[in-house]
C-alpha cells in the first residue's frame, strides 16, 4: 500500500511539475510538507478511490501521509 | 417515400401510409418498446381521430415508467371505425387540425424526467411549408419521442417530405444513409456532428444544418463547413416545455419580434412565459414566467444578439468556484490531437466536485495526461483545469444524444 501511495502522490506531483518524492515519511505533513493545496488533495483522493474504492476524506480532514495509510488499512 | 431505415432495411412510402390508414382500425395511445416506424403510424393515426397519445422513450426503465405515469406499463390500444378516405392530402388536412394532445417527456439531464401535455400548435409553431420544402429529405438525428425529434416528423409529414432515421445509428450507417436518400436538411445535437467529423467526408447534397439541444462552438462551424459546404447552417434554441423559441443568426441568437413580451432576459439567465408552455405539472413557474436555466452572454456592445454559454444548473462546483464545462470542452477540443472531449464532475469528499474529462483523441495520435494539463494551464484558470483526464473510445452519451453529465465515468 506504501507502494501505491507513493505512486499517486508522484502523480498529483507530476501534474504540478514538482520534483517526486522517492521515500514514504509517515510524518509528512500533506500541506505543509508535500504543499498540495485542497485542489491537488481532491485529486489524491479520487486517485486513491479508483485503485482502492476508499475515500480517504470522507471521514474528515487527513493531514500527514501516516494518516492516509491507516485509513488505507496499512497493508 | 415517408420513411426509410437503413439499418433495419425499412422503406415505408407514402402509399403504403395511405394504405395503412385505411386498413388499419387499432390504435396504441402509449406506444412504448415499439421501433420509431410503428410510434409515427400510431402518432398519425392518433392524430386523425382525435385521440390523445403519450410517447414513452424506448430507453425508460420500468422503474422510470412507474413514476411517471403512475403505474407499470401495460399496452393501451383502442379501436376506430375506418373513415377510408380517397386521398392522403384529406388525411393530412384532419391531422393538421387535430384535437389530439400530445404527452412526452423532458429529457431529465438532472433528475426524472418531466412530463409535459402538447396540443398540435406547439409543434406547428416553427413548420415552413411552401413549395420550397416539397423536395427536402429530412434526417431525423433526434430521439422521436422528444420535442426536436417531433419537430423535425412533422415537419417532414407537412410537406409530404421524405424522413430518413439517423437516430442513434453508428457514423458509418449515418454516413451511407446522407450520401445514398441525398439528404437535404439535418437537425441535430452538436454532438451529432462532433462525432462525424472527418476530414475525408463532405456532403454536398445537405442544404440545411440545424444545430439544437446543446451549446455549440467556432470550431464545429468550422467542422461543418467543411463537412457541409452548400448548407446553410442554423442554430434553433426548443424546449420540450416550449418548443422552437429563439432565431439565430450564426452562432448569435435573437428573440423573434412576435415573441418579444414572451421571452425575457434577466440578469443573463432566460426567462420563458406561461403562455408558451406546454401544461406540465411540475415546472417552478413565478408569477407567470419559467426560469429555463439557460445562461446567455451578451454580444460585445449589443443588448440584442447573445449566445448561449450553457444551463446554470449544468455549472459544475468545485471548491465554491462554478466551472462551466463547456468553456473547458472548448479549449479542450481546440487543442491538435483531440477529436472530441466532455467535461463532468466528479463527486469529492474534498471540493464537493472535482472537475474530470473524457477525450477522444485523432487516430495514431499520442497525447498524455501531463501534457494536455500542461496546454490548459495557459488558457484556463487552474480550478478549471480538469484534474484527471481519461481517455475512452466513445462519449457517455445520454439518451437525449447529448452527452450525459450525470451518468460519464471512467
Amino acid at each position: 500500500m506504501k507502494e501505491l501511495l507513493l505512486l499517486k502522490i508522484n502523480e498529483v506531483l507530476e501534474g504540478k511539475n514538482m520534483p517526486f518524492l522517492t521515500d514514504i515519511n509517515l510524518d509528512t505533513n500533506l500541506r505543509n510538507g508535500l504543499g498540495l493545496d485542497s485542489f491537488d488533495l481532491a485529486e489524491l483522493t479520487v486517485r486513491i478511490e479508483e485503485e482502492t474504492d476508499i475515500d480517504i476524506f470522507s471521514n474528515g480532514i487527513v493531514t500527514t501521509v501516516g494518516e492516509i495509510l491507516e485509513i488505507l488499512g496499512n497493508k | 417515400m415517408f420513411y426509410i431505415n437503413e439499418k433495419e432495411a425499412i422503406f415505408f412510402s407514402y402509399e403504403n401510409l395511405f394504405n395503412h390508414l385505411n386498413e388499419s382500425t387499432s390504435i396504441i395511445t402509449n406506444p412504448y418498446k415499439i421501433n420509431t416506424l410503428e410510434l409515427f403510424l400510431n402518432l398519425i393515426k392518433a392524430l386523425v381521430y382525435n385521440v390523445d397519445i403519450t410517447l414513452l422513450d424506448q430507453d425508460f426503465t420500468e422503474s422510470e415508467i412507474i413514476s411517471l405515469v403512475g403505474e407499470k406499463y401495460s399496452e393501451n390500444v383502442i379501436h376506430v371505425q375506418s373513415i377510408n378516405l380517397d386521398c392522403f392530402q384529406t388525411y393530412l388536412k384532419l391531422i393538421i387540425n387535430s384535437k389530439s394532445t400530445i404527452t412526452i417527456f423532458t429529457s431529465g439531464t438532472t433528475g426524472m424526467p418531466k412530463k409535459v401535455v402538447h396540443s398540435l400548435q406547439t409543434f406547428g409553431r416553427e413548420i415552413k411549408f411552401g413549395q420550397k420544402f416539397d423536395s427536402s429529405i429530412w434526417g431525423l438525428a433526434f430521439n422521436a419521442t422528444h420535442m426536436a425529434g417531433l419537430q423535425v416528423f412533422f415537419q417532414a409529414l407537412f410537406n409530404r417530405n421524405t424522413l430518413v432515421d439517423l437516430f442513434n445509428f453508428d457514423t458509418e450507417i449515418i454516413n451511407l444513409s446522407i450520401f445514398k436518400h441525398k439528404i437535404s436538411h439535418i437537425s441535430a445535437t452538436p454532438t451529432f456532428y462532433r462525432l462525424q467529423n472527418s476530414k475525408d467526408i463532405v456532403f454536398n447534397d445537405v442544404k440545411s444544418v440545424t444545430l439544437g439541444g446543446e451549446k455549440s462552438d467556432d470550431n464545429l462551424y468550422r467542422v461543418i463547413k467543411r463537412m457541409y459546404p452548400f448548407a446553410k447552417v442554423k442554430n434553433i434554441y426548443a424546449s420540450t416545455e416550449a418548443g422552437s423559441l429563439l432565431c439565430s443568426d450564426g452562432e448569435y441568437f435573437y428573440i423573434p419580434e412576435r415573441l418579444n413580451d414572451k421571452i425575457v432576459i434577466k440578469e443573463n439567465v432566460l426567462y420563458i412565459n406561461e403562455s408558451l408552455l406546454g401544461q406540465t405539472s411540475n415546472l417552478l413557474i413565478e408569477n407567470g414566467w419559467y426560469c429555463s436555466g439557460d445562461v446567455i452572454e451578451w454580444k460585445h456592445n449589443s443588448d440584442y444578439y447573445f449566445k448561449l454559454i450553457g444551463k446554470s444548473n449544468e455549472m459544475i462546483n468545485v471548491g465554491g468556484y462554478k466551472v462551466n464545462p463547456h468553456e473547458v470542452e472548448l479549449e479542450l477540443r481546440s487543442i491538435i490531437g483531440i477529436k472530441n472531449a466532455f467535461v463532468f464532475g466528479k463527486a469529492n469528499s474534498v471540493l464537493g466536485n472535482l472537475i474530470c474529462a473524457e477525450i477522444i483523441l485523432e487516430k495514431g495520435i499520442e497525447l498524455e495526461e501531463k501534457k494536455i494539463k500542461d496546454i490548459l494551464e495557459s488558457k484556463l484558470q487552474q480550478f478549471k483545469i480538469p484534474r484527471r483526464i481519461f481517455f475512452v473510445e466513445k462519449l457517455s452519451l445520454n439518451r437525449t444524444g447529448k452527452i450525459s453529465r450525470s451518468n460519464a465515468k471512467e
